[in-house]
């Protein structure tokens, strides 16, 4: 079992070594290892292009993971109060959120968002008097969050879920007769219990957020994300200068990821 | 033990996102898939249900589909088993939490690169050169369903183990020592015991799994080079390529129709592995 | 333009919703103050400010010119990245507004002109663009309607490339594509994952028009690629890697692909069929409700300005027929055989056409050909 388990940590470890040994290669191409040499680096962080899609999609990233931990730990926390049916549904909805193709939510996301958008804008026309609508909303940054909030909250309101069915009611009741306000025994039980959830939901939704290509390529407007402007790179001959990036955004994934599990352990810890 | 007002309050912006992005969107699809391809493609207003009659002419790809989520989803199962065990029931301690962490790492990179890398580990001047080198003859691999199936496995066996883990993580050591005491050999008390008690996670892990692959269609593109034609691309296509976003959006209500009955199945499964389980 | 819709430039200007030099643009009176002899260069080049997007395809522009206009106006660029003209196509017609400037090939041309995505360009905004220096046959490319909608960026052909170390035998037609890899060739070779192209070499193979959309013809051309799909090795637009690495021996591409592995590794060469194929050509176009119109005219112009031209062809590697650029490049340059083939192998090349990229039936036989 020992020596299994090691063989599939090579499998998994594979890839991961051809894309950060490559990313060293001299050569022009990956069909062979000439030698040692920084240049696609030198290449990527010199294209303001890459640069840009990185920032880009590291900002989204961190945005989508605050949104939908705020939104999927209040929906968590609230369906514990609401009737089977309401929770059925949600759940419902929140699985189904997850299981939709990304190429169908994305298009009709762009599709839907952009009445919407000329709807808002005519009506505000309307009200200001204007003869004409004038270009209020646009896509972005603001549309790729919104977008990826949905599946990202769905995770982060199943990690919490599991969180919260261990929560023990005796404690409630005990904080109900200690302080006076429920609200409060939200905020001094509940809360504090689900911290390690909600920095596994928030990390998970960071790395699925960060990584996400189809619903960005659509709701992304003129900005593409790092996976939008990879994909199209790829589409018509790639270089190393992607496995430059890609090394990077490991390095920067390591780094988030450890930072954040140590948070989560003495959360833990402290539990 | 929360007020109901309080809880109203705290699903709203629940509510909110579901609406803006999930339920305007699907309805958008929806109206979508009752329309006509316009001549210079995209959409067109109609109301017809003739795509979802069309939708027959993507089975080819619907067969592939579920062929390979099936198989790639059972060998990912497979896989996963022993090493959760071995996490679950063999370490402890910090040990255990470094070793599922480094499950998950590879799993925190960018899926486009890892996927890409695959693409040179299994092209010809990646794994087949060096199977020639040992001696052990040609080999090709790139574009097939064997490096379709590769690059499916990897993507979602980090998932596997990691759901196998908190299924596993929930039989109590002293059953395991029960019935190791009653003259079980360890392997006999696996397939005895372990098994059965884990079913239910085994299911849901298989349902969830087989759902997610279904919708996948960058491996196939990267790694199945056109010769692996998944109905995810054939949706992909159908949007991107031939912009008949009607038959498109009827391909995928399709599609999310199968996987909302999978979902179904496997809860009905999981309640009779639970009863037997408790019967067992 | 009417009075009313005048009116309404005025009050928008008023709000400050167009610059001053997009309200000149539009309302004409730029136009009618050059009629007059009174040049807003100078003074007005200073107005430009904000962002100016431009969609166009991956290694296509030059980053020193981006940096140049900048620096010149003011205006930052931004880049939007795609990989296809139908992906391009297909976020325009869901909705998306934000480009100013996109970089369609001929086919897609039409498309967008019919639905309202682009304008007829105001050459006089584009002092820089000389019609008279560019071939005639891609000058009317650009044109719809009787308007000019698009100026010409690169041209190019596509053809196949073939690795001649692997590929022994002579190799100069459509019918040494299909019969090779139905033969000795096959599992080495590969396709586009293109409908226009695959499916247009197909209809070549029989010998119809590469832009046919001809039932019984597609029905032969079908029947061919159906043959064809189990001995391919992939069907692909990412190609290269396979030929670099050896595991592909044929591929039909684009002369730009060719350029590149030959310059990497010269046993790789082009081949334009002698039955013909398809020559393309990328354009700028506007579009008509970008959100910096008068920046989008500014970067056309800087692009098309023949010294920051050359730069443009050293970024993209493709072939310009600007004949004020093609004085300043390097002889060798225009003897180029992958850049610029002979005459008699351009001759009975066709340019791609809007109805066959849209035609449902030839999309519906790539999608068979796919998932077969």
């Amino acid at each position: 079992m020992r020596a299994f388990s090691l063989f599939i940590f090579l499998f998994l470890y594979l890839p991961v070594a051809v894309i950060v040994v490559f990313s060293f290669n001299a050569a022009p191409n990956m069909s062979a290892f000439t030698g040692l040499s920084l240049r696609w680096y030198a290449k990527a962080f010199s294209n303001p292009l890459a640069i840009a899609a990185l920032t880009n999609s590291i900002v989204i990233a961190l945005c989508s993971a605050v949104v939908s931990t705020a939104i999927g730990s209040a929906v968590a926390i609230g369906l514990m109060g609401t009737s089977r049916t309401t929770r059925i549904v949600v759940q419902s909805l929140m699985m189904l959120g997850l299981a939709v193709p990304g190429i169908v939510i994305g298009l009709a996301s762009l599709v839907f968002f952009s009445a919407a958008f000329s709807g808002a804008e005519q009506a505000v026309a309307m009200l200001a008097g204007w003869e004409q609508a004038a270009k209020l909303f646009s896509f972005g940054r603001p549309t790729v969050i919104a977008a990826h909030s949905l599946f990202c909250t769905a995770l982060v309101v199943e990690v919490i879920s599991l969180r919260l069915r261990q929560l023990n009611p005796s404690w409630l009741e005990a904080s109900n007769d200690l302080y006076a306000g429920r609200g409060e025994t939200l905020w001094r039980v509940v809360v504090p219990f689900i911290v390690p959830a909600m920095v596994a939901g928030g990390l998970l939704s960071f790395v699925l957020s960060f990584d996400e290509f189809i619903i960005a390529f659509f709701v992304s407007g003129t900005k593409p994300t790092l996976p939008v402007y990879m994909f199209a790179s790829v589409k018509r001959g790639a270089t190393p200068e992607l496995n430059a990036i890609a090394t990077s955004m490991l390095t920067i994934s390591i780094l988030v990821s450890v930072v954040a599990f140590s948070f989560l352990r003495r959360g833990q810890a402290r539990a | 033990m929360l007020q109901p007002r309080m809880a109203r309050l705290l699903l709203l912006p629940g509510y909110a996102l579901l609406a803006l992005t999930l339920i305007g969107p699907l309805i958008t699809t929806l109206v979508i898939s009752l329309g006509r391809r316009a001549p210079s493609g995209g959409y067109e207003t109609a109301l017809s249900i003739e795509n979802f009659a069309s939708v027959l002419s993507r089975s080819t790809a619907f067969l592939n589909t579920v062929q390979l989520s099936a198989f790639g989803a059972a060998i990912c199962i497979l896989a996963a088993i022993p090493v959760a065990f071995f996490i679950a029931k063999h370490l402890k301690g910090s040990v255990r939490y470094t070793v599922l962490f480094l499950v998950v790492l590879p799993f925190f990179t960018s899926f486009v690169a890892r996927t890409y890398a695959w693409y040179f580990a299994l092209g010809g001047r990646g794994l087949p050169a060096v199977l020639e080198w040992i001696g052990l003859g040609r080999f090709r691999f790139l574009n097939t369903d064997f490096a379709v199936a590769i690059g499916i496995i990897y993507a979602y066996l980090p998932i596997a183990i990691l759901m196998l883990f908190v299924a596993f993580d929930r039989i109590g050591d002293d059953l395991l020592e029960a019935s190791n005491d009653l003259g079980r050999g360890k392997v006999e008390t696996f397939f005895s015991v372990v098994i059965p008690l884990a079913m239910p996670g085994l299911i849901s892990t298989y349902s969830l799994l087989f759902i997610l692959l279904s919708g996948e269609y960058l491996i196939p593109m990267l790694l199945g080079g056109g010769k692996v034609y998944f109905i995810g691309n054939a949706i992909v296509d159908l949007f991107l390529q031939s912009r008949n976003w009607p038959l498109g959006s009827a391909v995928a209500i399709s599609l999310m129709s199968m996987m909302i009955v999978v979902a179904f199945l496997s809860q009905i499964f999981q309640r009779m592995a639970n009863r037997d389980g408790r019967i067992g | 333009m009417d009075r009313k819709e005048l009116s309404v430039w005025v009050e928008k200007y008023r709000r400050g919703h167009i610059s001053r030099r997009g309200f000149l643009t539009v309302t004409g009176i730029g136009a009618t103050m050059l009629g007059m002899g009174i040049r807003p260069s100078r003074a007005l080049s200073q107005e430009l400010s904000g962002t100016v997007t431009l969609a166009t395809w991956p290694s296509y522009q030059n980053q020193a010119n981006l940096d140049s206009f900048t620096e010149k106006t003011g205006v930052s660029v931004n880049m939007a990245i795609f990989g296809s003209n139908e992906e391009m196509m297909a976020k325009m017609q869901a909705g998306e507004s934000g480009f100013d400037i996109i970089a369609p090939s001929q086919y897609a041309i039409p498309l967008y002109a019919s639905g309202q995505f682009i304008e007829p360009l105001d050459l006089s905004l584009l002092p820089n663009y000389d019609a008279a220096a560019v071939e005639p046959r891609f000058v009317e490319q650009g044109t719809f309607d009787g308007k000019t909608y698009a100026v010409q960026k690169n041209w190019g052909t596509s053809g196949f490339i073939i690795n001649t170390t692997m590929v022994t035998t002579p190799f100069t037609s459509v019918k040494d594509y299909f019969d090779g890899i139905r033969g000795p060739y096959s599992g080495y070779g590969v396709a586009l994952d293109h409908p226009l192209d695959t499916v247009g070499f197909a209809l070549k193979y029989h010998g119809y028009s590469f832009n046919s959309v001809d039932e019984a013809e597609l029905k032969k051309a079908e029947e061919l690629l159906l043959e064809t799909k189990p001995h391919l090795y992939a069907v692909t637009t990412d190609f290269q890697p396979m030929m670099s690495s050896g595991d592909a021996s044929i591929a039909m591409g684009w002369s730009f692909n060719a350029m590149q592995l030959h310059r990497d590794m010269p046993e790789i060469q082009y081949v334009i069929a002698k039955e013909g194929g398809e020559i393309w050509c990328d354009f700028y176009v506007i579009t008509r409700n970008g959100p910096n119109r008068a920046a989008a005219y500014a970067l056309v112009n800087h692009l098309l300005d023949p010294a920051n031209n050359v730069l443009e062809f050293e970024a993209h590697g493709s072939a310009i027929s600007d004949t004020r650029v093609l004085a300043l490049l390097p002889p060798e340059v225009q003897t180029d055989p992958i850049l610029y083939p002979a005459k008699e192998l351009l001759d009975p090349l066709e340019f791609g056409i809007a109805e066959a990229m849209s035609n449902p039936l030839r999309n519906e036989i790539m999608a068979r050909f796919k998932s077969a």
